[in-house]
Order: C-alpha cells, then structure tokens, then sequence
C-alpha cells in the first residue's frame, strides 16, 4: 500500500483541494500543520514570512500556492534556508507551473535562431490587473526559461505593455508582453517565440479551465501539436512533489 | 466600354498584384501601357495584357487610352508622378503607399489633383478588405475607445507568394541593409515602417483618438527585417512589431481592446489573391464573427476606383489621405529618432 504524504492546507485553495480530490492515494489532508508531511500556504497571504515560520517550526515541506508577488530571488532564499535544515519549499503558480510550460521551455530552449519573443494575456477586468500582469511576467519568464529584464512598462486603464528581454545564449533575446484586462472573459494567455525559421507557440486558458493548454512547435516541414495535458497546474506540482517525497516520512 | 489603365512601375507590386487583379475585371479594366526604367520588364509586363510599353512615364500620361494611372514607382517618384499625371488631365489616379515622403510632399500632390479634379485613390488593400469594412461596420462603439492597438505582421518573405500569385520573373531578394550605425539603424527601421506596418497605420489611426498626440517609448529592430515599435498616444497604447523571416506561416493580426469589446482582424499575407480579412469582435458575451469574403482588399480597391472614375462612389477625403500619411511619418520619424538617441 502506498503510503500517503499528509497535507495540511491554509486557507480556501479551491483549485488546490481539486486536485487532493484527485491524488487520494498520494494525499491525505489533516486539520493540524503540526500533524502535516507538507503544509500549504496560501499565496495572497504574508506568504514568505508564514513559510520563514513554518520552516524555523521544522516543517518538511512547505508548499506556496500562487504567490500574489512571485519574487523568484526571495524564493530562492527561503528554499535555502529551507535545504539547510533538511526541508524545502516549492510553489504552484496558476499559469506558470502548468504541465505544458516546462516541455515548452524545453523546446525553447532548444530552438535556433530565435528572433524576438511576444505574449499577450487577456484577464478579467473584475481581478487584479496588476497581479494578472505580475502572473503574466511570470508565465513567460517560465516559458522561456528566463528571467525578464523590464525595459519598457507602459500602463493605462485596461491594459499594460511592458518591453524586457530575456538572456539568451549570451545575447538578448526581445520580449513584449501585452497584458489586458476585459469584464467578463476568460483569461487567456499566448506565448510565442519566432524564430529565424520557426515559430513555437503556447496558448493556455485560465488555470481555473478545464480547456488543456495547446503549445504547438513549428518549423520548415510543418507544425507539431504536442499532446493535450488535462491537467491543472495544482495538480502537476502535486504529483511531482509526492513523486520527490520519500515513502515513509 | 472598359477603363484604360496606364501602369508606371512594372516591379513586383505591379507583377504579383495588379495585374492579377485587373485581369479578373476585364469588364471594369484593361492594360493600355506599361512603364518601366528597365526595357526589358517593361516589354515583358507589357506583353503579358496586350498593352503598349515605354521607359518614359510621360509615355503613359500621353496615353488618350489611358484613363487611370498607376503609380506603383519606387516611393521617391511618386510626387512628382502623381503631379504629372493630374496636370496631364488624368481624372483618376491610384498611387501605391506610402503616398509621399513628406507631408509637404502630400499637400503638394494634393493641391495638385484638387486644381485638375483628379480623385486621387492610395494602395492601402486593407482600406477596401471587405471583410475589415464588415468588422468595422459592427464596431462603431469602439471608435476610439480602445487602450490597447496590436499590429503584428510576421510574414514569410514576399516572393514565397509572389510565385503563386504570377508567372512573371520575380526579382531576386534584395540585400539586407546595414545596420552597423545608430543613423544606419534608424533608415532601415524607417523603411520597415513604411513598407510594412504602413498597411496597417491607416486602420490604426481613426482608432486613436490623439493620433497627432504620439510618444515612442521603445524601438527595437528584429534580425533579419523586423520592428518592434511601443507608441504612448494620451491614454492608449500601441504596439506595432514586424518580421520576415523563412517560415511557411504567416500571422497578420489587428487586435483592439477596448473597455467592453475587443476586435480581432487577420488578414491575409501580401500577394495572395483569395478571401478578406476575418475576425471577430467580442463585446462582453456576444460575438460577431466575419469570415473570409471572397473578394480581397486588392480587387475592391479597383472595384471601388472603378466606381470613383465613374461618378458612382465618392472619393477619399483629401484630408484624410494627408492625415493618414501625416501620421505614418510622423510614427517612423518618432521612431526613427528614439533609435538614433539609442545609439
């Protein structure tokens, strides 16, 4: 029998706990952090200093959910402080962590000749824009497995555009990044590369959608769309995380 | 009876373009004369509709055959062509965009057919798409209200359709110019400006409620022949990127986003003589969608010539030709002078 990892989670999480509905051998939620394996703090919440507690309290694993301030340098500090006493941290980001990013950075990474990268994500106007945006930076730093350096962030009522670029091979790579807010849509985000001979393409839904991400990789000969993934991005890092927790602590 | 047509200029455009087009409205039209500096494209052009050739474009405005004249010369000739041809009494003339190189240049030209009652009509296909006009149509709400304007035009290389467009020779690429200095740099993004994202600039600018209002916040040229140009304009934003490159695919898109609607066009790559534009326009949950149409931006800016020529449909505001090429170059000088400050 499998030995299942305990999971105690802070606050509502709706997408978090679908994909615990979904793990029931992998995941057993408990009400107590003290009784928990991995304990999950809600990421619109005082995220790094409640986690700076739980580790100094000698939890295991510490799980942030959709950081509202994704700060991949503050992250950083608390996984080490986090591997030095024997612990870690991971994050789920909504857009960000999706099953299709990681095979489309891959891909990314592997692409020649790149010429300049743009993304444009469509955002309820009813939410945080300036989060959508933060999350929207977020995901194509993800995707093309750089960070961004801002140039260019130009804002208005209803939408921003910011200009970076990322590092890529010792050169730089050019970034645009439209971010538009609208009543009533479904968010949506597409991320392009275009390169010299090619184009790779990542088109995801809103992280709440059940509509799976498309990422489709084009050259001379044609276009490939790899599989479809349904599955959340709550779930991918879920499985992972279980995956990289030994049986038995 | 059909309406005479002089062509200057017997390059690509002229070739891959209008004489497919006109030769699918041998009731409206039919060559008459070619012109051409090269004796032998002009021969060959000419040859291909039965008409008569020349190295002189005064050849063609002599022409009492010629009814309409084209003018489809390298941009640096059209002012004084276009001059020509109104003070040679020609009723009706189409000149390839960008209509001039100033706008002193344009006030000229246009000073000029308002003096010979010459209706002057620009090469800008996307003007006469009927599938953007049907857009438009259902769009009026969004007027100028839209925050955000997208123009992406990432497109193989033109001679990819100009094969499947004619039979004619297709001149081999040109050269990339250099781009080893800041004033180097800001000529070719110039060019890119008003050889390619001046397709769209037109359609841009009745959108932008400041349109004279512009600030170039950054400029960057795409290797090999790309732009990526951020324009602030009082309280919308747009974004024009550009890129040719050997890739099959080609993505012409127009997005607006307006507080409510949200307009999406794409339009079919240069050369290609089949359908319009489609698109949708999204206002909270309902959509109008516009599919292809059959007929393109090319064959209904001659059908609508046609009917200019005839009296039957009033022209282009003059002013409006101005302000269209008034704002084209004051977009590529703005951001032509934020590359030179970039060094």
């Amino acid at each position: 029998m499998t030995v299942q990892i305990t999971i105690s989670v802070e606050g509502a999480q709706r997408g978090l706990r679908a994909a615990l509905a979904s793990l029931p051998e992998s995941y057993r939620i408990v009400s107590d952090a003290r009784d928990a394996d991995v304990v999950v703090v809600d990421g619109g919440t005082p995220w790094a200093t409640r986690t700076r507690a739980l580790l100094a309290a000698g939890r295991t694993t510490v799980l942030i959910v959709d950081p509202d301030r994704f700060d991949a340098d503050l992250i950083g500090e608390l996984r080490q402080i986090a591997a030095s006493a024997g612990s870690a941290v991971e994050v789920i980001r909504g857009w960000a962590s999706d099953p299709a990013v990681e095979p489309f950075s891959d891909a990314v990474r592997d692409a020649v000749s790149p010429i300049m990268a743009d993304s444009t994500m469509i955002c309820d106007a009813s939410g945080d824009v300036d989060r959508a945006q933060r999350e929207h930076l977020d995901l194509v730093a993800a995707a093309l497995g750089a960070p961004l350096e801002i140039l260019d962030d130009q804002r208005v009522e209803g939408s921003r555009v910011v200009t970076a670029q990322a590092a890529r091979d010792g050169a730089s790579l050019l970034v645009v990044c439209c971010t538009v807010a609208m009543p009533g849509v479904e968010a949506e985000a597409t991320v392009r590369l275009l390169t010299e001979s090619g184009r790779l393409l990542l088109r995801l839904r809103s992280p709440d959608s059940a509509r799976p991400a498309q990422s489709l990789i084009g050259d001379a000969d044609g276009e490939v769309i790899a599989p479809y993934v349904y599955e959340s991005a709550y779930r991918a890092v879920l499985r992972r995380l279980r995956a990289s927790i030994p049986a038995g602590t | 009876m059909s309406i005479g047509v002089g062509i200057i200029g017997g390059g690509a455009v002229t070739q891959s373009i209008h004489l497919p087009t006109l030769a699918r409205l041998p009731e409206l039209f039919s060559v008459k004369h070619v012109m051409d500096i090269d004796p032998d494209t002009a021969r060959l052009v000419a040859d291909r509709s039965g008409a008569r050739w020349t190295t002189r474009y005064e050849d063609v405005l002599d022409d009492p055959e010629v009814d309409v004249v084209a003018v489809c010369s390298p941009p640096a000739w059209h002012p004084e062509q276009v001059i020509a041809a109104c003070r040679a009494g020609k009723r009706t003339v189409l000149c390839e965009k960008p209509l001039a190189n100033s706008v002193e240049e344009g006030s000229a030209m246009l000073a000029a057919a308002r003096a010979s009652g010459t209706r002057l009509v620009v090469g800008a296909m996307h003007l006469h798409d009927p599938g953007w006009l049907e857009l438009l149509a259902h769009s009026e709400s969004l007027s100028t209200s839209a925050s955000l304007i997208r123009s992406s035009i990432v497109l193989p290389y033109n001679d990819r359709y100009e094969r499947w467009g004619t039979e004619f020779r297709v001149p081999p690429r040109r050269p990339i110019p250099p781009t080893g200095t800041a004033a180097e740099r800001a000529a070719v993004l110039t060019q890119r400006m008003l050889g390619v994202a001046i397709h769209d600039l037109p359609l841009i600018r009745v959108h932008l409620a400041e349109w004279r209002d512009i600030v170039v916040t950054h400029v960057r040229l795409i290797n090999p022949t790309g732009y990526a140009v951020t324009v602030r304009s009082g309280a919308q934003i747009l974004q024009l990127s550009g890129s040719m490159r050997d890739y099959w695919r080609p993505e012409w898109d127009l997005d607006l986003y307006g507080e409510r609607q949200r307009l999406s066009v794409t339009f079919t790559p240069s050369y290609v003589h089949a359908g319009s534009a489609s698109g949708r326009l999204v206002t909270g949950r309902d959509s109008v969608v516009v599919g292809s149409r059959p007929q393109n931006g090319y064959e209904m800016e001659w059908v609508h010539l046609a009917q200019i020529h005839a009296g039957a449909r009033i022209p282009e505001d003059p002013a409006t030709l101005l302000d269209d090429i008034e704002f084209a170059l004051s977009i590529a000088g703005a951001a032509a002078r934020r590359m030179e400050e970039d060094g």
